[in-house]
């Protein structure tokens, strides 16, 4: 059998058994289900409001951009990119070492490099997939506000997602070659939860700049609408 | 189905060997897991490797089945050297661990024929002694269910049916009949008898020492990663000089007196 026939009926199984883990998620009882699919139509509608709230004021972006807005952008698309960052050295650790169907793989005649490579392929896409998913409701927003030429924003998310798994997957072996395979899990444990943390206090510090800034905005324009006491904004124009 | 060129190569097996030769073989983690250890198992033989938890049976047996990288040695699969022949070797042994892996979403039919595509037999040839070794293990009735709502014991017997569809030359078998019930385990022995019987050569580790006494033709007993004893009952008895004690009375003497030398 040819390399690129063993390639596809490994990732034949693989997807057969992805595909039958997904199902039984999904289909538990019906109840389950039902709660399942109300809960993901919920979290897809509620995370458009971040996502306006956080991007809606970039929708009419045009070039040449300024730059607070490139060091926004660069700081939005690095912290989306160490997140999947984080998820894909997980994931690979998982692969390389913790799959408990290694033993069995490993001792069999099958070429390795045929199951290492699909199964770094399906963390490409899975991280790729789950980046996709996230996104989705900023580039909705983006495209509502400003038009179907930030559908391409979506190419954007895609190359992060593919370069994060690339660059998960050299950061792991190297691991593996410098402190061993039972180190390197835990290290790489650490490195996603710094890594994820890191992601969650950079959205706390935007989150706490922009809304006090539009607090003082806001606080402006009472004061100039005449609810604030005399003597402030007001009577200093 | 992923079959590799290099697997039939007669030229790399030598004729009228062993069934596994080790020489020397050592693994140190925090300290020395397997300690120079030499081995012969001859073929078609039954093969039992007794020792203490911590002796280092699996990891000797997990570097024959080339899961685990010896810091040192050889090790010999019917003349094939494992070390630098490993996709030979694997093609002719199978290798059972002590809690093996079934995937919950395949049927046990689905499972072997996973299996067999691994070591590169087509699902139309290995449908055909998977049902055999299947019903054989008295699985019949759960031929197309899923694994996931599978007890121990079925697990164990899907597992050994995993290794045994591509009949092979050398089967390793780590505590294999643990958690199993009287019943299954029967099941397992007959099955196991029946492939040493064909010709086949069975290496296992069991913590049943009447097992080992019923069923090995040899009997090695590990300890601190060293053989410190081998061979027939009766070349037990003989070597340590206790006429007609069980295996259990010689098992216990022989690992206390490894323990104070040791000490």
């Amino acid at each position: 059998m040819s390399s690129a026939a063993a390639l596809s009926w490994f990732a034949r199984h693989e997807i057969r058994l992805a595909w039958r883990e997904w199902l039984a998620m999904m289909t538990g009882s019906r109840g389950k289900r039902k709660r399942a699919i109300i809960a993901l139509i919920a979290f897809a509608a509620i995370m458009h409001l971040p996502a306006y709230a956080v991007i809606g004021r970039f929708a009419d972006l045009q070039f040449p951009l300024g730059k607070p807005e490139l060091i926004v952008i660069t700081a939005t698309i690095f912290l989306a990119w160490a997140l999947m960052l984080s998820q894909a050295i997980e994931s690979v650790t998982r692969v390389f070492y913790a799959r408990a169907d290694l033993d069995l793989i490993m001792s069999s005649p099958a070429n390795l490099a045929n199951v290492f490579s699909v199964r770094i392929a399906a963390i490409a896409l899975a991280v790729t997939g789950m980046a996709l998913l996230l996104s989705t409701p900023f580039v909705d927003v983006l495209v509502i506000g400003g038009g179907v030429r930030w559908l391409s924003a979506f190419g954007l998310v895609v190359a992060i997602g593919l370069s994060a798994a690339a660059v998960a997957i050299a950061i792991t072996v190297l691991l593996f070659r410098l402190i061993g395979p039972s180190h390197t899990r835990l290290v790489a444990q650490i490195v996603a939860a710094v890594i994820g943390a890191g992601f969650v206090i950079a959205l706390q510090v935007a989150a706490v700049r922009y809304g006090g800034r539009r607090a003082r905005q806001s606080a402006t324009a009472r004061c100039c609408h005449g609810y604030w006491p005399a003597g402030c904004c007001c009577s200093a124009s | 189905m992923v079959r590799n060129e290099q697997l039939d190569r007669p030229e790399i097996m030598k004729a009228d060997v062993s069934a596994l030769e080790v020489r020397g073989l050592t693994k140190r983690f925090d300290r020395p897991a397997v300690d120079a250890l030499d081995l012969t198992v001859r073929t078609g033989e039954f093969y039992a490797l007794l020792g203490p938890n911590g002796a280092g049976k699996t990891t000797t047996l997990r570097m024959v089945a080339g899961l685990l990288k010896p810091d040192a040695g050889s090790v010999s699969i019917l003349g094939i050297d494992a070390l630098a022949h490993p996709v030979a070797a694997k093609q002719i042994m199978a290798w059972v661990s002590d809690e093996p892996m079934i995937y919950d979403k395949l049927t046990p039919l689905e499972y072997l024929e996973f299996v067999a595509g691994l070591w590169g037999i087509d699902p139309a040839i290995s449908s055909a002694s998977a049902h055999k070794l299947l019903l054989s293990l008295g699985l019949e009735p759960h031929l197309h269910e899923r694994c996931e709502r599978f007890s121990k014991g079925m697990r164990q017997k899907v597992a050994l049916a995993g290794a045994l569809v591509h009949d092979p030359r050398l089967i390793i078998l780590d505590e294999p009949l643990t958690g199993l019930d009287a019943l299954s385990a029967r099941h397992v022995k007959g099955l196991l008898q029946e492939r040493v019987r064909s010709g086949c050569t069975v290496i296992m580790t069991t913590h049943i020492l009447e097992v080992a006494e019923r069923m090995a033709d040899r009997i090695g007993v590990i300890a601190a990663g060293r053989l410190v004893a081998e061979g027939t009952l009766t070349e037990l008895r003989q070597q340590n000089g206790r006429g007609d004690s069980s295996l259990e009375d010689m098992f216990i003497a022989l690992v206390d007196t490894n323990a104070a030398a040791a000490a």
